[in-house]
């Protein structure tokens, strides 16, 4: 029998196209893509309004100009440039965390800022503790020193944000999201390293609690300013703190720390276990608690996660080159599952599966930090990139893990502050 | 503002026009719905990446599939460092380059067309990368050998080639899958 094979080209391709819910979907992830990451003119036009977290905390590129201005003010600019690669033990070490980085401190004027420069900071330490732990200097003072300063930023980050919180919701939330989860990669980082880091980590793991609860009330927050149901604050020990005016960062981060600590003795639950993802809300007059997903909550992670995986897209296509084989195939492996994710979340979205949706966002975002901290960290220190198993949809990432709401957890968080 | 309104405009409906021709074209490279999904998805972003910096692109279709292409080889590489560096290298020779498409498309074969159809898809699968992107952008894509060229980085003279050995190696495997 005789063929024309472009018939049956024709025909072939005719069979696989793409179905319309498919493609709306897709659009869907496009249009917000395009949204978010508006033409550059607009974007130096808009300045300030633009609030990318995601691309602020990526040290490598944006402190150099401020870093420069240190420089020129403290000593020679070679000095300031070089203590810029130093670790704990190093003698420029001091220079790095108490001129450098305090100078860059003192520029920041605005809550959110200084939110943003102390997460920076926070990830500078865990970088440091996971290079320390590989070439086997993390001894007890070094590991002592980056403790301590780790919480230091940490807490500055927690009293930021949730000062930032009250008069800005979407920024607040925008910027503990991403610290949330970035946290989460290096907490996966250093649990592959051998034992030495296993003190930072414990660090790590304590504060991650705290970020979790501004989260969550952000969310909160968020929800309220769209909806009549009134939204219940899930932290209220750090209300107070924010209430409290006064004394540095450090100072009301400590006292916050010991109310929240009392507060959790009192409802037998520890801040470290609230739910994510998340919005609790309490009826007025109905005095039940039930858990629901605000859409502005979804929409934002949805953001978050799209403009998280660009990030660890150009990162990864900027510094491909300088990773072994081995990684590049699994920073592709993590970037596919980052990209799908954000596609199963559109698809939810579509569907009216909200709850869903946030899941898949949420571990898209997870998936993509955890791109940038394992790409930077195979290059710097020569650790192996590795794909968390996927156990389910969003339990990628141990430490600050998404945690289902229980009916006998959510109203202990809630009689906290009665 | 207008301006960068007008390029988003331009790039939504460059999505709304040509994301079904690359899902298309994606599924037959890849062999695989979700990864092709997840490919046409990322050459949008990326595409939008690139535009959104100062990125100028005169013609969509040929840009958006030289992206899409580019990630594809990506996902070859990272399965297997395989013979394509050779295959890109080849030269063409000039009988091949002069060898009219035209009866190279006939084909004996005792199947019905359905069959046929169905031994199409499985021998595209066992092409070589390059011959398959070729094979698939002139009969599934209808794009012609200027255009392959351009979306493959590739001269015109290399993309004659591999559509005539893509499509006599195809012959070839449709041969054998008779017997």
């Amino acid at each position: 029998m005789k063929h024309n094979l472009n018939d049956i080209f024709q025909k072939l391709g005719d069979s696989a196209s793409l179905s319309s819910s498919e493609k709306a979907r897709m659009r869907n992830v496009i249009s917000e893509y395009v949204s978010f990451k508006p033409a550059s003119r607009d974007v130096a036009r808009a300045g300030a309004k633009e609030h990318r977290p995601f691309l602020r905390f990526g040290f490598f590129v944006r402190p150099v100009a401020l870093v420069l201005v240190a420089a020129v003010f403290v000593s020679g600019a070679g000095v300031s440039y070089a203590a810029e690669l130093a670790n704990p033990g190093d003698i420029l070490y001091p220079i790095k965390v108490s001129v450098n980085e305090e100078v860059r401190a003192a520029f920041a004027a605005t809550p959110e800022k200084r939110a943003l420069w102390q997460a920076a900071r926070a990830e500078r330490r865990l970088d440091e503790a996971a290079a320390l732990a590989v070439s086997g200097n993390l001894d007890e003072k070094n590991r002592r020193n980056l403790e301590a300063r780790f919480e230091k930023h940490a807490d500055a980050v927690v009293v930021n944000t949730d000062l930032l919180e009250e008069s800005d919701a979407p920024v607040a939330l925008d910027i503990v999201t991403a610290f949330e989860t970035r946290l989460a990669a290096h907490e996966a980082l250093l649990e592959e390293l051998d034992g030495q880091s296993k003190p930072v980590l414990n660090a790590l793991k304590a504060r991650t609690g705290r970020i979790t609860a501004i989260r969550i009330r952000a969310e909160g927050r968020l929800a309220r300013g769209s909806s009549s149901a009134q939204v219940r604050l899930a932290a209220p020990a750090l209300m107070r703190a924010v209430n409290e005016q006064g004394g540095d960062d450090a100072e009301r981060a400590r006292d916050h720390e010991e109310k929240e600590k009392a507060g959790s003795a009192r409802s037998g639950v520890a801040t470290e276990t609230l739910p994510v993802g998340a919005t609790l809300i309490n009826n007025p007059g109905e005095g039940s608690v039930t858990d629901s997903v605000s859409p502005e909550v979804v929409h934002q992670l949805q953001t978050a996660a799209l403009k998280a995986h660009a990030e660890a897209r150009e990162l990864f296509e900027r510094l491909v080159s300088r990773l072994p084989d081995n990684d590049r195939g699994k920073a592709r492996e993590l970037l596919e599952k980052s990209a799908r994710a954000i596609r199963d979340g559109a698809d939810a979205l579509a569907r009216g599966e909200d709850r869903d949706a946030l899941e898949k966002f949420r571990t898209s975002l997870e998936l993509s930090q955890r791109i940038i901290v394992s790409v930077k960290a195979a290059i710097r220190l020569d650790i192996p990139i590795a794909v968390p198993e996927e156990k389910s949809d969003s339990a990628f990432l141990n430490g600050v893990r998404i945690q289902e709401p229980t009916d006998s957890l959510i109203p202990g968080i809630l009689n906290t502050g009665d | 503002m207008a301006r960068g309104d007008a390029q988003e405009k331009l790039f939504l409906a460059a999505f709304d026009e040509y994301s079904g021709a690359l899902f298309r074209h994606a599924f037959f490279r890849l062999s695989d719905r979700e990864k092709a999904l997840d490919a046409v998805q990322d050459t949008f972003l990326k595409a939008w990446d690139f535009i959104r910096t100062g990125g100028e692109v005169k013609s969509y279709k040929a840009f958006l599939y030289r992206v899409l292409s580019n990630l594809i080889i990506d996902e070859y590489r990272k399965k297997r460092a395989d013979s394509l560096d050779m295959l890109l290298e080849e030269a063409p020779s000039v009988i091949e380059k002069e060898v009219a498409e035209g009866s190279v498309l006939e084909v004996e074969l005792a199947m019905d067309e359905e069959a046929l159809i169905g031994a199409v898809r499985e021998a595209i699968e066992k092409l070589e990368p390059p011959y398959r992107a070729a094979v698939t952008l002139r009969f599934i894509d209808g794009f012609m050998p200027r255009e392959i060229a351009e979306a493959l980085s590739i001269t015109e003279n290399v993309a004659s080639v591999r559509i005539h050995r893509g499509v006599a190696k195809l012959k070839e495997i449709l041969k054998h899958h008779e017997t």
